[in-house]
């Protein structure tokens, strides 16, 4: 689309807007903003739009460079306000905002010029939607803020943070060199997150399957509940806590970082434990299965000795634990101030 | 240089045609709508000479022709697995990729079964069918690590492959993101180190091993991931690098 068509998309959707009713205003206004990072002045141009959304609709929201805050709230209507920041007002016209919508999903897309790269625009998005509303969040690069969504869920980032808090439908939270952090989150499928260089922290979750992985960060399941969880990292701890469903499995596997379970002791489990050249240990007395250590009926310890693999049982051995580290600890411990050692 | 800058909407329908046309799935209708469009089209000129590099990377790639009872078990998994999985991004590549990896998934879960003690009760039936399979072997041992060293040199070549197509593209990256994922390759990179290392000390470690193809097919995912961030990037069509973080959950 070259600049005249742009432009008179821009008019069209302009006249469209002009003519929705009531219930779909929208406001466009320019001012110059306080100084950006390079402490060159800022311009900046507000944008907002409010929207029907009746129940069982979804918002779907696409942005390239700036952060994203949804909120979950009461009301049947979608409230979209937007900040696009720049050195100039001609950049900052050069980055659309475009709102579609149907019956029951709205759609906002954040249009660069697809023929002009370093266009220094960024747009964040504050928007709340009705709580039951299904959300799709994308960025390239900015974090991601999402609170009280009861609708299905998912949030990926390239580039930033995804933060997630209490959302009762979530599918997916990702991001290529940002933080995962999800607090109270619950679906009753599989949820899966992955980041590639940041730290991956769950906590208060609740879903039949849990998928986490990083490369370079950590992976922290606190207080998660789920019949099979798979947590992997290359680098980084592997932490997980949570009570063991009968019948379930849990994976965890590290290359260089330490593997470690909080286990309650109420909980009876199968564990297979193996590191190359750390150490495995257990605060509660593990029964061997065959061979290898620890000896049946051994005192809970420490089992030092590279190369190393441990096989047995707690308890009725209800679930399953598969805790493996290439150089890094596995540890089953029992007291939650052992997580931070 | 500024490169691949195409607007046209429809790129998105001719991806798939052009995902067919290296598969060699394409009809000749097919062809004639394909090749107009790339005529026109660089950016899909390029997703199509990357796709054809990936095609011959693993055309060069020599056929595994495991023995028949390892084969009989291992086929009926990877039918599963293929019946069970989405279309996936680049078909012709991941696929051979994907066997490759359950290829040597499944070997590498006989070792364990040939050299650790025997548990008390398999774990569950595929389990049993693999120890089955070894032990009507003969010079089982050398077969599993013949299987292995073949598996290792398919990932060594893919990810050459990938990493091949990587370098070509990595400007279409943002100069962090791509400072951000040669960091982490680099971090995978010191654990095949690491477990190839080990190995040399320890050929018969399972951990080792374990360890080196879990860190291969991370590296050969994240190399598939990259690629299609730059092939997005590519397309000016920045909005969709997102959604290629489908991809990062398998990382």
């Amino acid at each position: 689309m070259n600049s005249t068509h742009r432009f008179l998309a821009f008019v069209a959707a302009a006249a469209v807007l002009a003519a929705a009713p009531a219930s779909a205003a929208s406001l466009y206004s320019t001012a110059a903003g306080p100084l950006g990072w390079d402490g060159e002045p800022q311009q900046t141009e507000k944008f907002s739009k409010t929207l029907p959304l009746p129940k069982g609709g979804s918002l779907d929201l696409s942005n390239i460079s700036g952060d994203i805050v949804i909120t979950g709230g009461a009301g049947d209507q979608v409230v979209i306000d937007a900040v696009k920041r720049g050195k100039s007002t001609e950049d900052l016209k050069l980055v659309q905002i475009e709102v579609a919508s149907t019956a029951t999903r709205v759609e906002v897309r954040t249009q660069y010029p697809r023929e002009r790269r370093n266009v220094n625009v960024s747009v964040d998005y504050t928007v709340s939607v009705p709580r039951a509303a299904g959300v799709t969040v994308r960025t390239v690069s900015g974090n991601l803020n999402l609170a009280t969504i009861d609708g299905e869920l998912m949030a990926d980032s390239v580039s930033g943070d995804v933060n997630v808090k209490a959302a009762s439908r979530l599918e997916s939270a990702r991001s290529v060199s940002g933080t995962v952090t999800v607090a109270s989150a619950a679906s009753d499928g599989d949820i899966s997150f992955a980041s590639v260089s940041g730290d991956v922290k769950l906590s208060q979750v609740k879903a039949r399957g849990i998928d986490a992985s990083s490369v370079s960060g950590g992976v922290t399941l606190a207080d998660v509940t789920c019949g099979r969880a798979k947590a992997k990292s290359v680098s980084g701890d592997i932490v997980f806590g949570g009570p063991l469903a009968k019948g379930g499995r849990y994976s965890l596997q590290s290359h260089s970082g330490n593997v470690t379970v909080l286990a309650d002791g109420k909980t009876g489990f199968e564990v297979s434990a193996g590191t190359f050249s750390g150490e495995i240990s257990s605060d509660l007395k593990i029964v061997s299965a065959f061979g290898g250590e620890p000896p049946a009926d051994s005192p809970p310890g420490r089992h030092r000795g590279p190369g190393q693999r441990v096989r047995g049982s707690f308890g009725d051995g209800g679930a399953f634990l598969e805790l493996n580290s290439f150089s890094g600890d596995v540890k089953i411990v029992t007291r939650p101030a052992e997580l931070r050692k | 240089m500024e490169r691949h800058t195409s607007a046209d909407p429809a790129c998105g329908r001719f991806a798939a045609l052009i995902h067919d046309r290296v598969d060699g799935a394409l009809d000749a209708g097919a062809q004639q709508e394909l090749d107009a469009h790339l005529a026109s089209c660089a950016a899909c000129r390029e997703l199509l000479s990357d796709l054809d590099a990936i095609k011959r990377t693993a055309v060069d790639i020599p056929d595994l022709t495991p023995r028949s009872e390892v084969w009989t078990s291992l086929s009926a998994r990877l039918a599963a697995e293929a019946a069970a999985r989405p279309r996936p991004f680049w078909t012709g590549a991941r696929v051979a990729l994907a066997m490759a990896a359950t290829l040597v998934v499944a070997v590498t879960s006989s070792v364990w079964l040939l050299r650790a003690p025997a548990p008390a009760a398999p774990a569950d039936a595929s389990a049993g069918a693999a120890t089955e399979v070894i032990q009507s072997g003969g010079n089982l041992v050398q077969d599993v690590d013949e299987h292995l060293r073949i598996a290792d040199e398919h990932y060594v070549k893919a990810i050459a492959g990938l990493e091949q197509v990587v370098k070509s593209g990595e400007g279409a990256l943002d100069p962090a993101l791509a400072a951000t994922l040669q960091k982490n390759l680099g971090v995978i990179d010191q654990a095949i180190t690491e477990s190839r290392e080990a190995i040399k000390t320890q050929p018969n470690s399972q951990l080792a091993q374990t360890s080196l193809f879990e860190a291969l097919r991370q590296k050969v995912s994240l190399l598939e991931d990259t690629v299609a961030l730059i092939n997005v990037m590519r397309k000016g069509d920045q909005a969709g690098a997102a959604k290629i973080l489908g991809g990062l959950s398998k990382s």
